[in-house]
């Protein structure tokens, strides 16, 4: 399994198949039974997350898990590392990505609407500058319209170089904005192939994308 | 005996100056306890053994050097420090992510271990030993164990050193979590600390660092201590913990500024139901209980009616 810079890739799979075990193996929160994890050359099991993101890869987790009893502006600073002379310009990128973060720069978290903290969350993940970006189910809570705002928003940052790894359940729309997607399937993969392709193969859309035959 | 307003107003003041030593005490506890979900038992035993060094110091070095051992407050919260970080890079880190228990049971542990240490002795140090004076000794030696008047009022000058201390180190304390990076880091680890590390932050080293910053507020009220009371081995688990835990629940978990507040508050309760004890019929003399049992009650009563403790957001979160 692998991710190119500049790609988009997909993974889809049934409840329970290993998508967010997977994500959380690559980011160093699960410990990984066998098998290699390799980025930009260098093998990275066992390494600590927070070295992981120094390194270039930036977790969106499932349910986003920002923290509570912080405004939105202290959480996009958790995202950027201790030392960052271009904190401000980061906070400027994520401010055009998403202009509702800075008019609720000074509000806690938690008085945010579920897309909006969905925003959050990506948004604490691209100030730390990633080369790639991890996303676990993104669409979780959103309404149609926010996951489209998200989905926009991938594109762009996917238009800037970022690799981008999308675990979803909606899978018919995260395949559509993918290079490639790969099915997961009891931990394993069980196919895998450009998104095009496999969007318009019977078999994957009877089984993963809900359409009858 | 009639209650007067002076001495009422005195008990006032004493229990403001007592609260700020309680409230020294406990800061570290629920910095602790905040930020890693470790209930540090031996919080009582490190400010014993605070104490103690002072109390060696008063011995030791203040008679060969002329210093007053007051200074040695700071060398006490330099000391805490290193045991603090000690103890969790040698003990807890290990054992942390295993639940609360096993952290729990090591601090419980390591009390008894200094426990052992302050009644015995350690190397060619004395014991703590209150018969033979020693635990008063801080204060025979203290160029500040005089009392100053206000007024008509009497202030104990470690107490009001303490109070001062209080006021003055906790609210930096705060400033420090609520606007430094390292701060937030310390109290984004307290929210979520998986989130925490997988957002770029190294939480060992936010632990070890609230770790010792807790330690060193413990070392900080030990040195005070000594000048204060009559300092015994057990003070930490009788006299010390119990207070530490009311007044940390009281303040909400982690609330620096909450903790402030209540240890005043708690400082308050005590001083005044000790004079209202001693008001009393002589056959109801028993004032020191007393005033324990009016504190816990009213402890009690205020998690009733709050039980997420005066100002924090409990533990429920």
């Amino acid at each position: 399994m692998s991710a190119e810079a500049g790609e988009v890739v997909s993974i889809i799979g049934a409840n329970g198949a290993g998508k967010s075990t997977l994500l959380k193996s690559i980011m160093g929160l699960v410990r990984t039974q066998g098998g290699e994890i390799v980025f930009e050359g260098t093998r990275v099991n066992g390494v600590a997350p927070h070295t992981l993101v120094a390194i270039g890869i930036a977790y969106v987790p499932e349910g986003r898990r920002l923290f509570p009893e912080m405004t939105v502006r202290e959480n996009l600073r958790m995202g950027a590392p201790r030392r960052c002379p271009q904190v401000n310009e980061r906070l400027k990128v994520v401010h055009d990505l998403f202009p509702v973060l800075e008019e609720r720069s000074f509000q806690l978290v938690t008085t945010l609407s579920g897309g909006e903290q969905q925003m959050v969350a990506i948004a604490r993940a691209l100030m730390a500058k990633p080369k790639m970006l991890l996303l676990d189910e993104p669409s979780l809570g959103l309404s149609p319209i926010a996951f489209e705002k998200v989905i926009s928003v991938i594109e762009k940052i996917n238009r800037e170089g970022v690799a981008v790894l999308l675990a979803e359940q909606s899978s018919e729309r995260a395949m559509e904005i993918s290079d490639r997607t790969y099915v997961l399937e009891n931990g394993r993969v069980a196919g895998s192939g450009l998104s095009d392709e496999l969007l318009h193969d019977p078999m994957v859309r009877a089984a993963y994308l809900g359409v009858g035959t | 005996m009639a209650l007067g307003t002076v001495e009422f107003v005195q008990a006032l003041v004493n229990g403001l100056l007592q609260g700020g030593f309680f409230a020294l005490s406990a800061a570290g506890f629920s910095l602790i306890f905040g930020v890693q979900k470790v209930l540090n038992v031996a919080h009582g035993a490190f400010i014993v053994l605070a104490a103690f060094a002072t109390i060696q110091f008063s011995i030791l070095v203040t008679p060969v050097l002329h210093i007053d051992p007051l200074l040695s407050i700071f060398t006490d919260s330099l000391m805490l420090a290193l045991v603090g970080g000690s103890v969790y890079l040698l003990l807890i880190y290990r054992i942390e992510r295993t639940g609360f228990e096993a952290p729990l049971l090591a601090t419980f542990g390591l009390s008894i271990l200094l426990e052992y240490l302050a009644s015995n002795g350690i190397g060619p140090f004395p014991a703590l030993d209150p018969s033979h004076g020693i635990g008063a000794q801080a204060q025979h030696q203290s160029y500040s164990s005089t009392a100053f008047q206000i007024g008509p009022f009497f202030l104990q000058e470690a107490q009001a050193l303490a109070f001062v201390m209080a006021v003055v180190v906790l609210p930096i304390l705060q400033l420090f979590l609520s606007r430094t990076y390292r701060g937030r880091a310390i109290r984004a680890t307290s929210q979520d600390w998986e989130a925490a590390e997988f957002s770029g932050i190294n939480t060992k080293a936010v632990r070890l660092l609230s770790f010792i910053t807790g330690s060193a507020l413990a070392g900080l009220a030990g040195g005070l201590f000594a000048f204060t009371n009559s300092v015994t081995a057990t003070a930490g688990d009788e006299v010390l913990l119990p207070v530490i835990l009311v007044v940390v629940i009281l303040g909400g978990i982690g609330s620096i500024l909450g903790t402030l507040a209540a240890g005043f508050l708690v400082g308050v309760i005590m001083s005044v139901s000790s004079l209202i004890a001693l008001t009393l019929p002589s056959q109801f003399q028993f004032h020191a209980d007393l005033a324990s049992l009016l504190t816990f009650l009213i402890f009690i009563v205020i998690l009733m009616v709050r039980p997420r403790g005066l100002f924090g957001h409990g533990i429920a979160e």
